[in-house]
């Protein structure tokens, strides 16, 4: 530790000195004020004793300089001093004086004052490095928030938040404090808006906006309505979140081409239909989403006849808990006399001088808080049920191709040791959808292909016999020989090609299937083909892939099989 | 020189903080203090109140750290004076604290 002497008599300085050096401390000195903030700016001493009357600075001004050059770190000044004057000891403290040390000096005495004060000065160096850390840390943090939010903004405004019957209040870090809002036009025409608000604040708050705006844009651009997107949404967050964690929402559809709006409400509060002479509340029926199983999930929605001026109103509960300098809530009540503006007075005429409902709630939101801060913020968005401008957006929908039946061809080939891993149905399911959309239907399809391939791998590939599984006993055996032989298998190949024919509506598939096994009498198949319980072909799916498919055949060696599917994008 | 006039406990003590540096210390004292006594001297000639109080403070505190008592007495009361712009008896300060002076200076020099 070191210590700087601030004194202009030499013999005090000696005395001091050596008492501190006998103490183990080190020592620097200096003659007067002016000097003591030299020394100091050069030594960095640990703590400061200082005489107070000197020529050229005093002791009273040295300290208020020095106090004021070591902010960042505690430097304790000890003044040196008879204690006669108490205004004098007043001015030591004011000036920044930490102690005070009376002549003569007594070791025992600077000793003890001297650990006191380097207690001090550990505890204050502490927390003044606690603090340009917690500084640190908390720019770090503000950074990394401004980093999700862009991250988190590309991905949540892929939709039609910026279109022009849609007016939004959204704070640029709302998403940290729960509340989301998307908007997405259909391909068919219509409107999505959702309104949420995720329980908690902060990161973890605005996590569960990405799997939720990920099933709500995909969801819409297929063409889904909202109370297919709400079950999904429901289902995906209560798998992915963690309990306690979920999501009050409002999902409305402005669907254009029966004029009419549907909504399902899960707790958000404050949702309304301003009809140009009355206000309807879009009432919440429903449990936020998160919170239920799939199979207790009510995806009932709401409809609503709606006109051209209609708008719909949107907030969550930031704006209704917004409270004024006594503490008063905005209410549900004084938002709903808000929306009283503009009744009976629906006249296209009149409609210059219309209040705009959007910047009427805004204003008298503003004058009841008279610039109180608030915890929470407020989201609001007021959506006009414009149905011609809403069907003009979903035309300028780039992002949604338009897919025509075109002639198309693929074939895969599949060898043993592929065949032990893949299953080819998904890959094909998905070729299909990159070319045609998703205009085929692939839940009969699928159906179709999985049994085609099975039949491939068993009987032509395994050389395993159906008929055995008609016993219980059987059916076992049957799997337990399959695991066995597609495990030994070291030859052999699946070949699966599928072409499109396509007409007006649709098309149709031709579907083959070859596999490099010995193949069966087709001749024994066709013998039986009226007799559905035949025991040589079951459990082939055969009748499954007939009743789906324009046509089955086999080759000759009844090692390849072609079906023609019918589809059609009605 | 009264019995009071040098404080042996402190002395002893502070011989034994010095160790080497002791005579220098004594010294530094005896001539600083014949230099201060030089400018007060002048001070009291020239009635300068604040210069008076200043050099009786430097005084009383470099004699009691060597537990030259009396001598800081003195000086002290002359400080206390000066403080109250009150100089009619500064004369006769000034001969007792030049007294003293001269005694401790010769106990003094004995010591080293």
């Amino acid at each position: 530790m070191k210590i700087l002497i601030v004194d202009d008599e030499l013999s005090n300085r000696m005395i001091l000195s050596a008492i501190l050096k006998k103490e183990g401390y080190s020592v620097v000195s200096a003659v007067n004020g002016q000097e003591a903030i030299e020394v100091f700016q050069r030594e960095e001493p640990d703590l400061v004793l200082m005489d107070i009357m000197m020529p050229v600075m005093d002791g009273y001004e040295a300290t208020q300089k020095i106090k004021a050059l070591s902010q960042e770190k505690f430097t304790p000044i000890i003044f040196l001093t008879a204690m006669t004057d108490d205004q004098a000891l007043r001015r030591c403290v004011d000036v920044g004086g930490d102690d005070f040390l009376s002549k003569p000096y007594n070791k025992v005495i600077i000793k003890a004052k001297i650990d006191a004060l380097e207690r001090m000065s550990q505890l204050y160096n502490t927390v003044y490095k606690q603090k340009r850390e917690l500084v640190a840390h908390q720019e770090h943090e503000s950074k990394e928030q401004e980093v999700a939010r862009k991250v988190f903004d590309s991905i949540l405004n892929p939709g039609c938040l910026s279109a022009e019957n849609i007016k939004l209040h959204l704070s640029p870090i709302s998403l940290f404090n729960g509340d989301v809002v998307l908007a997405a036009v259909k391909p068919t025409g219509g409107l999505h808006v959702l309104f949420g608000d995720f329980t908690g604040h902060g990161l973890a708050a605005s996590l569960g906006a990405l799997p939720l705006s990920d099933v709500f844009y995909s969801m819409t651009a297929k063409g889904y309505s909202i109370h297919d997107v709400v079950r999904e949404i429901n289902r995906k967050l209560k798998h992915q979140l963690p309990t306690g964690m979920f999501l009050a929402a409002c999902l409305v559809e402005i669907d254009t081409i029966n004029n009419i709006l549907k909504y399902w409400n899960g707790a958000i509060p404050a949702a309304w239909l301003h009809k140009g002479n009355s206000v309807v509340e879009l009432k919440s029926r429903h449990l936020p989403l998160g919170i239920l199983d799939d199979s207790s999930f009510s995806d009932k929605v709401d409809i609503i006849k709606i006109n051209d001026n209609d708008k719909v109103i949107l907030s969550t509960d930031g704006i209704l808990e917004a409270e004024n300098s006594s503490g008063e809530m905005f209410g549900v009540e004084r938002f709903t006399n808000c929306l009283q503006v503009n009744m009976n007075n629906t006249d296209s005429a009149d409609k210059d001088s219309k209040i705009d409902l959007f910047e009427h709630i805004l204003d008298t939101l503003d004058n009841f808080i008279q610039g109180q801060e608030q915890s929470d913020d407020v989201t609001l968005g007021v959506i006009s049920c414009d149905m011609a401008y809403i069907n003009q957006l979903a035309s300028q929908r780039g992002s949604y191709k338009k897919f025509v039946p075109t002639h198309w061809e693929f074939e895969l080939l599949f060898y043993y040791d592929c065949i032990k891993t893949i299953d080819p149905v998904p890959l094909i399911n998905q070729i299909m959808g990159e070319i045609q959309g998703h205009q085929i239907q692939q839940d009969k399809l699928s159906t179709v292909l999985t049994e085609l391939f099975c039949n491939a791998l068993d009987h032509g590939l395994l050389g395993l016999d159906s008929s055995i599984k008609s016993s219980p006993e059987g059916f076992m055996q049957f799997y337990t020989d399959k695991e066995e032989r597609l495990n030994k298998l070291d030859s052999g190949s699946i070949k699966i090609s599928v072409k499109n024919i396509p007409n007006n509506t649709g098309g149709d598939l031709f579907i083959i299937f070859e596999d490099s096994g010995q193949g069966f009498d087709v001749s024994s198949l066709e013998k039986t083909q009226t007799d559905k319980e035949s025991p040589l072909f079951s459990g082939r799916g055969l009748s499954l892939i007939k009743n789906y498919c324009q046509s089955v055949s086999f080759n000759d060696t009844g090692n390849r099989v072609e079906c023609i599917y019918s589809w059609s994008n009605s | 020189m009264s019995d009071n006039s040098i404080d042996l406990t402190t002395l002893n003590e502070l011989k034994e903080i010095m160790g080497d540096d002791f005579s220098e210390l004594v010294t530094v004292f005896i001539s600083d203090s014949h230099i201060q006594l030089d400018d007060l001297k002048a001070a009291i000639a020239a009635s300068d109140a604040e210069m008076i109080r200043r050099i009786a403070h430097t005084i009383k505190g470099s004699s009691a750290n060597l537990g030259i008592d009396h001598l800081s007495a003195i000086c002290k009361e002359l400080e206390l004076k000066a403080a109250d712009n009150n100089i009619d008896s500064a004369d006769e300060l000034l001969n007792s604290i030049v007294n003293e002076y001269n005694d401790v200076k010769i106990a003094l020099e004995k010591l080293i």
